[in-house]
């Protein structure tokens, strides 16, 4: 092949992302994930303290609208994750589980852990 | 049959006469029963010779006329312009590939990582055909006959962002393949397998975009079966710190 034959090698748009719902949906899991992490960070945090200092440490003025929005992107990776790992197929005996069954189960664990560690933590 | 007439928006690269792709559009009369392909047909037969594109089995079988329409990857042939509800149809390459001409893409990427994974059933000693055919129970056969279905048409890869920004992934196609050998009953070769799989270039590449089973024409779920495989690499590396290598039966 001669140099001016070569095939044309095909560039990525950097709105490549826009281009339809299931990478727009990636994207923002994808930018969930730094959000989750200064979560998690305060969340521990407000744990590591006394009682009483945490509810000074919720009375500051950035703490209920922030943690709002990063509450909001931790559920929205916590639930895409688990869309994204209920794909996996699951050998039961000689069954695969259905995807809706890991996926509910996945829920019900993410739930009781939730439970059982604001048991714990706030009792 | 009603008919009616759309404009067909080919992309079009000519070797040697172009710099880069443009856009030529064509007046095609379409039915409701017209799928892509035919309007390229028509194009080729009755309006521009020159036009360049992959088919030919014409029923969704060969893989080989896959093309993005409207900026989704398709199967020319199984795609019905009535059902596009469009007056504009936009008819480009498959992603990410180099474009040898107008919508012939150059694939030989593929085939290379193909060969990577394995994609047949690897036996430790080959028994003569006197000694009987494998047998295989059905619920064994339905742990991969989905991911069998594979016809290597490329519009997962096409649909890949992963693999439009990283060309070593090895990519779902071929992934699949390796999981649809990884979980044959009669396959030895899982240890090689996984070797070729667990490096960075293979399914630890790969994020869960998911569009690669979205847009799967034979319903395969790449996306399905490379999470099952990172679960069992995960095994097979924890496995082979345990026992101080690759773990061989």
């Amino acid at each position: 092949m001669t140099k001016k034959n070569l095939p044309y090698q095909q560039k990525i748009p950097s709105t490549w992302w826009l281009a339809n719902r299931r990478y727009l949906y990636y994207m923002v899991r994808e930018f969930s994930g730094p959000a989750l992490a200064v979560y998690s960070v305060i969340t521990l945090y407000g744990l590591y303290l006394e009682k009483t200092s945490i509810f000074r440490l919720a009375q500051a003025p950035w703490y209920t609208p922030l943690m709002s929005v990063m509450l909001v992107f931790a559920v929205l990776h916590t639930i895409t994750w688990f869309v994204a790992f209920s794909t996996t197929k699951l050998r039961m005996s000689t069954r695969v589980l259905p995807r809706k069954i890991l996926f509910a189960g996945l829920i019900i664990l993410w739930l009781l852990a939730s439970v059982v560690l604001g048991l714990f933590f706030y009792r | 049959l009603q008919e009616k007439v759309v404009t067909l928006r080919v992309k079009r690269y000519r070797p040697g006469i172009d710099k880069k792709p443009f856009f030529q559009d064509y007046q095609v009369t379409v039915r409701k029963d017209t799928v892509v392909l035919d309007a390229l047909n028509n194009i080729k037969d009755d309006m521009d010779g020159t036009l360049t594109y992959r088919w030919s089995c014409r029923m969704g079988v060969c893989g080989s006329c896959g093309a993005n329409v409207n900026g989704v990857p398709v199967l020319t042939c199984a795609t019905f312009i009535s059902k596009l509800n469009s007056e504009i149809v936009v008819v480009e390459p498959l992603s990410f590939f180099p474009v040898i001409r107008d919508l012939a893409v150059d694939m030989s990427d593929f085939m290379y990582k193909l060969r990577e994974v394995k994609p047949y059933i690897v036996r430790r000693e080959e028994r003569p055909v006197d000694a009987g055919e494998f047998l295989q129970k059905p619920h064994e056969l339905e742990l991969f006959k989905q991911t069998s279905m594979c016809i290597n048409c490329m519009l997962c890869y096409s649909a890949c962002p992963v693999y439009g920004m990283e060309k070593d992934f090895i990519g779902p196609a071929a992934l699949a393949l390796a999981y649809r050998y990884q979980m044959d009953s009669r396959d030895e070769g899982r240890d090689e397998r996984m070797e070729a799989i667990v490096g960075p270039e293979g399914i630890w590449s790969c994020h869960d975009v998911g569009y690669c089973s979205a847009v799967c024409p034979k319903g395969v779920d790449p996306e399905g079966a490379i999470q099952t495989l990172k679960a069992m690499g995960a095994r097979y590396i924890i496995k082979s710190i345990l026992t101080g290598g690759p773990r061989r039966k």
